[in-house]
């Protein structure tokens, strides 16, 4: 039973700043997910969480405990690190028992977790190597069984995942998913993989240069992106984002994504930019699709030449450009695309974001 | 002359092979040979005298020259012990500290700047009965007797061992923190989360990763000290009574001393073993401590 909350926390290697007045309260047994680019703070942030890393300022609590001062070992966490850490000079079973070993549990009761987490790990053969005889996905799988025999207040984990191939990959999620269920604590994971985020959390912090951009479920921050760097960071193709000048004809709006490409305003959004010349138009590839109809008042539809078609089996990614900005749309009935073919593409008007152009914080 | 013989490989390697011949497998050929004579320095021609074993036999049923091997072995594990102790203390502390931590290293390394003569002389002035700064310093805080450091039947043991570890700890803090500065930070910060203190760390990550360092500085040392005759022979030159004769001050003495170079040489061949089975002990423990590492 343990919230985490983090209290203004800042930390700086000198000039460099890895984590700016961080504020965060972690409610028990929330599956939080941190996102964000290589260097952005996500490391810093658990290992603070964790006591590896000495805080600049701030404070943290665990289970409303200020644990600023206190030792790794009485926070009660337990980390996958980025990088294993596996003991080198003990196997992979003495690796998964060691912490319960330090903390006197019963033998049995070791043998038994261990086994547990063997056999959610597929560890089986494995148990009486050394991490040196190891392919790096099976010493992430260490890694990650190593934190799971424990029961601690909270779960960190720094991208657990990322080294194992697809398959496995899907089945660990699943895995982590029910242990979640399961031991009901509060689990702060990082990643990169988009699915993995989506699926697993309860809310997603997207972080930039130390910075929480956006906190909020897995559908908010997808469906409601607060600027343009969390609009193009969440979703897989990323948001097709276009400088628009705005167009006021017949007392109507209109964005000019191209030359004579006029794509008009939707009413509700109207009165919001009455006094901007310029706006950042962003609309997610699913919004823009082949159409062979274009009667709808919901869209908006136009015409372009295909440079380039990529099939992914469900559905096709074609390629158009729009002032020289390469942008990707979904055909969900996928057909044989010739390139330079001339589509019908239907945009729904209701689904796209219009961020400011110079703060890039969403118009709304 | 046959070509094959003349290959290019053996004449690239003729040069070391003369080189290591001259310097090493003659004079070890012609010490044993030596070691089956009765050669005295002062009879050259008793080098061809041919006794064949007595040598070896009379060092059999020699008891000084066993009391003299057992002390050394002795003088070995206490000195290297104590000194691996000392060193992983020293290389534990200096490891801890972020700022100064070149300065220190370097005035830790002062013992070993001096000569083992000297460093013999200094301690000999300073354990030096009645004018030795130790019994002086002792009797300011009014120990009235002067304690007898060289000259005590136990405890002039105790000083050359005390002299040897001043001057060579050293070396053991020196290989011990380089040891300890090529350990990775992740196996620590991973046993700290989960739930090792200070000690448990230590124990259990720290010490493992040092044991391959531990055992390279044990041969080292090993090898050193088992040769030890220079501060033994300045301190106390073997006495009293012959107490701190260790083997090759014997073998220096019988050999240049009572010029009895062949049954010396014979000593020397019988203490080589003592020295290649420390060496062959330590060896086997290094490459266990790192095969216990995955290092291979
Ligand atoms: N020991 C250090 N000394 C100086 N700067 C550091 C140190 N550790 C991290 N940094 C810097 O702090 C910032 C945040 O690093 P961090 O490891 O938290 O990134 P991250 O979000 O985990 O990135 P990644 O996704 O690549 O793992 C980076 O700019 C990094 O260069
Ligand atoms: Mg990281």
């Amino acid at each position: 039973m343990a919230n985490v909350d983090l209290k203004n926390l800042t930390k700086k290697y000198g000039d460099v700043i890895a984590v700016q007045n961080m504020d965060l309260n972690i409610p028990h047994n929330e599956f939080l997910v941190l996102v964000g680019p290589s260097g952005c703070g996500k490391s810093t942030t658990l290992r603070m969480i964790a006591g590896l890393e000495e805080i600049t300022s701030g404070e943290i609590y665990i289970g409303d405990q200020l644990v600023n001062e206190k030792d790794p070992k009485d926070r009660n966490v337990s980390m996958v690190f980025q990088n294993y850490a596996l003991y080198p000079h003990m196997t992979v079973k003495e690796n998964l028992g060691f912490s319960l070993k330090i903390a006197k549990v019963d033998k049995k009761e070791i043998e038994q977790r261990v086994k547990e987490a063997v056999q959610i790990l597929g560890l089986d053969e494995l148990q009486k190597r050394k991490p040196s005889q190891l392919s790096g996905g099976q010493r992430q799988r260490v890694a990650m069984g190593r934190a799971i025999v424990r029961r601690p207040d909270a779960f960190l984990f720094d991208e657990p995942l990322s080294n194992l191939d697809a398959k496995l990959r899907t089945q660990m999620r699943t895995e982590i998913k029910k242990l979640h269920q399961k031991l009901q604590t509060t689990i702060i994971y990082v990643t990169h993989d988009q699915v993995e985020a989506m699926t697993l959390a309860d809310r997603i912090i997207i972080m930039k240069d130390g910075y929480i951009e956006q906190i909020g479920s897995p559908i908010e921050v997808f469906n409601n992106p607060i600027n343009v760097f969390v609009a193009t960071f969440i979703g897989s193709p990323p948001m097709n984002i276009l400088e628009a000048e705005i167009i006021k004809r017949d007392g109507k709006i209109y964005f000019e994504l191209d030359q004579d490409v006029l794509m008009p305003c939707p009413e509700s959004k109207a009165s919001l930019l009455s006094q901007k010349n310029k706006v950042i138009i962003g609309i997610r590839s699913e919004d823009i699709s082949p159409s062979n109809s274009n009667t709808s008042d919901e869209f908006w539809y136009f015409e372009k030449n295909i440079d380039l078609a990529e099939p992914l089996g469900t559905e096709t990614q074609l390629f158009i450009k729009l002032k020289n900005k390469e942008i990707i749309s979904r055909m969900y009935n996928p057909r044989e695309i010739e390139i330079g073919e001339q589509i019908n593409f239907a945009v729904n008007l209701n689904k796209i974001h219009i961020f400011d152009n110079e703060t890039k914080k969403i118009i709304k | 002359m046959n070509r094959k013989f003349l290959s290019s490989p053996i004449i690239l390697i003729l040069p070391s092979i003369l080189a290591i011949g001259f310097v090493i497998i003659i004079p070890l050929i012609f010490s044993f040979y030596t070691s089956f004579t009765s050669y005295k320095l002062t009879r050259p021609d008793s080098l061809y005298n041919f006794v064949g074993l007595r040598n070896y036999e009379r060092l059999i049923d020699n008891v000084k020259f066993w009391k003299a091997f057992g002390r050394t072995i002795l003088f070995l594990a206490i000195v290297l012990n104590l000194e691996l102790l000392f060193g992983l203390g020293i290389a534990l502390l200096i490891n801890k500290i972020t700022w100064g931590q070149r300065t220190l290293r370097t005035i830790m390394m002062f013992p070993m700047m001096f000569s083992p003569i000297l460093v013999g002389f200094q301690w000999k002035y300073i354990f030096n009965d009645n004018i030795g700064l130790l019994n002086n310093f002792l009797y300011l805080f009014g120990y009235e007797s002067a304690i007898p450091w060289l000259i005590g039947k136990k405890l002039a043991m105790g000083s050359i061992m005390a002299a040897e570890i001043w001057a060579n700890t050293a070396i053991f803090s020196i290989l011990l923190l380089a040891g300890l500065l090529g350990i990775p930070r992740d196996p620590i910060e991973a046993a700290r989360v989960d739930g090792c203190n200070s000690w448990q760390v230590f124990k259990n990550i720290t010490l493992p990763f040092l044991m391959p360092f531990i055992f390279i500085a044990l041969t080292i040392r090993s090898l050193d000290v088992g040769r030890a005759y220079d501060i033994v022979h300045i301190m106390t030159g073997g006495g009293p009574a012959m107490r701190t004769e260790l083997i090759w001050t014997m073998i220096a003495r019988v050999g240049y001393k009572d010029a009895n170079m062949g049954f010396a040489n014979a000593m020397s061949y019988v203490s080589i073993i003592l020295s290649i089975a420390f060496t062959y002990y330590f060896f086997t423990k290094l490459v266990a401590a790192r095969r216990e590492l995955g290092q291979q």
